[in-house]
C-alpha cells in the first residue's frame, strides 16, 4: 500500500490532476462555498458566545442562587420559632376581673387597715356600703363583721 | 463583574477567537476538495454544495471545541453521512417520481456565475485539463462508492489510512483493500505506462 509520501508516478499524476481541477473550480461554486463557510463560522461564534455567557452565569449567578437557597433553608429549618398569638383581650376579661376582685378581697389588706391610714379605709368602706353591693363586697363586709 | 471573573471571560473570549480563526482556516483548506469529493459521489453540483455546507455547519455546531487535529476525519465523516443521506433521498424520490405521469426535471434559472471559469489557465491548457479530467471523472464514476470515497480521501485530501478509516467508519484493512482496488481499476481505465 502506497502512503502519501511514497506514491507511484501514476498516483502522483492523478493527485496533481485532481488538485489542478479543484483549483479551477468555477466562481459560482467558490462563492457558494465561501457563504457556507461564513455561515458555519457564524454558528460557531454564536455557540461560543452562549458558552461565555454560560461561564458568567456559572461564576456569578449560581453562587448567588446557592446562597439564597441556603438562607431560605436556614430560615425554614433553624430560624426562631414564631410565638403563639396572644388570645384576644375579651376572652380573658372575665378572668382578669375575678383576679382583681380576689386582690381586693385579700386578707393581707387587713394589715394595711390595722397599721394606719384607717380613716381612709373606713371612708372607703362607708362609700361601698352606700352603693349597691357586689358579690365580692358583700363577702368582704360579712368577713369584716358588717 | 469581579476582576478574576472578567479575566476568565476575557481568556475565554480570546480562546474563542483563536479557535474561530483556526476553524476558518480549516474550512477554507478543505472546502474545494470536499466539494470535489461530494460532486464525484453525487454527480450534481447543487447537491454537492448542500452536502458540503451541511457538513461545515455540523462541524461548527457540534465539534468546533474539539482539537483541530480531529477536525479533518470528523468533517469527512459528516460529509460521508450527508452524501449517503442525499443518495438515499434521491433513491426514494426517483422511485416515487417514476410513478408520476408528468415527471419533469426542474428548470432552475441559470446563474451567470455558474458559467464563469477560473481565469488562471489559458484556453488550450484548460481544454486539455477538461478532457483529462473528464476521463478521470468517468473512471472515478465507474468505481464502487466505497472505493471512490477511499481513493479521493487518500489521494486528493491526503488523509492517512487511520484517518480515512475514521472518516469512512470502517477498518484500516478495509481502507487498504478499497484503495488498492480503486487504483487497479483506474490504472486499467486510464492506462498507466509506468
Amino acid at each position: 500500500m502506497s502512503d502519501v509520501d511514497d506514491k507511484t508516478a501514476f498516483e502522483r499524476r492523478l493527485v496533481a490532476l485532481l488538485e489542478r481541477d479543484a483549483d479551477t473550480t468555477s466562481a459560482h461554486v467558490r462563492s457558494r462555498l465561501t457563504q457556507a463557510r461564513h455561515a458555519a463560522l457564524a454558528q460557531a461564534a454564536q455557540r461560543s458566545g452562549w458558552l461565555r455567557r454560560g461561564l458568567v452565569v456559572r461564576r456569578v449567578w449560581m453562587p448567588a442562587a446557592g446562597a439564597l437557597v441556603a438562607a431560605l433553608v436556614w430560615v425554614m429549618l433553624l430560624g426562631p420559632r414564631r410565638a403563639a398569638p396572644a388570645p384576644p383581650f375579651t376572652a380573658n376579661a372575665g378572668a382578669l376581673a375575678a383576679e382583681d376582685v380576689s386582690l381586693l378581697s385579700d386578707r393581707d389588706g387587713l394589715a394595711l387597715v390595722q397599721d394606719g391610714d384607717g380613716q381612709f379605709y373606713e371612708w372607703a368602706a362607708a362609700q361601698a356600703r352606700l352603693a349597691p353591693q357586689t358579690g365580692a363586697e358583700a363577702v368582704e363586709s360579712n368577713e369584716n363583721g358588717g | 463583574m469581579p476582576a478574576a471573573l472578567r479575566g476568565d471571560v476575557d481568556r475565554s473570549h480570546s480562546n474563542a477567537q483563536t479557535a474561530q480563526h483556526a476553524l476558518s482556516q480549516f474550512l477554507a483548506s478543505v472546502e474545494l476538495k470536499a466539494f470535489r469529493i461530494a460532486q464525484t459521489a453525487l454527480r450534481h453540483e447543487d447537491d454537492a454544495l448542500d452536502a458540503v455546507q451541511d457538513a461545515m455547519l455540523q462541524l461548527a455546531r457540534a465539534y468546533a471545541d474539539r482539537p483541530a487535529a480531529e477536525w479533518k476525519p470528523l468533517f469527512y465523516r459528516i460529509l460521508e453521512n450527508r452524501i449517503r443521506d442525499v443518495q438515499r433521498r434521491r433513491s426514494v424520490r426517483n422511485r416515487v417520481m417514476a410513478w408520476l405521469p408528468f415527471h419533469q426535471e426542474s428548470d432552475e434559472a441559470d446563474d451567470p456565475l455558474a458559467t464563469v471559469q477560473s481565469p488562471e489557465l489559458p484556453v488550450p491548457q484548460r481544454i486539455e485539463l477538461d478532457e483529462t479530467m473528464a476521463a478521470l471523472q468517468s473512471a472515478l464514476n465507474a468505481l464502487p462508492q466505497r472505493q471512490q470515497q477511499v481513493f479521493l480521501l487518500r489521494a486528493l485530501e491526503g488523509l492517512d489510512v487511520a484517518q480515512t478509516a475514521r472518516a469512512m467508519g470502517c477498518s484500516q484493512g478495509s481502507v487498504k483493500t478499497h484503495y488498492f482496488r480503486a487504483l487497479r481499476a483506474l490504472r486499467a481505465q486510464l492506462g498507466d505506462p509506468t
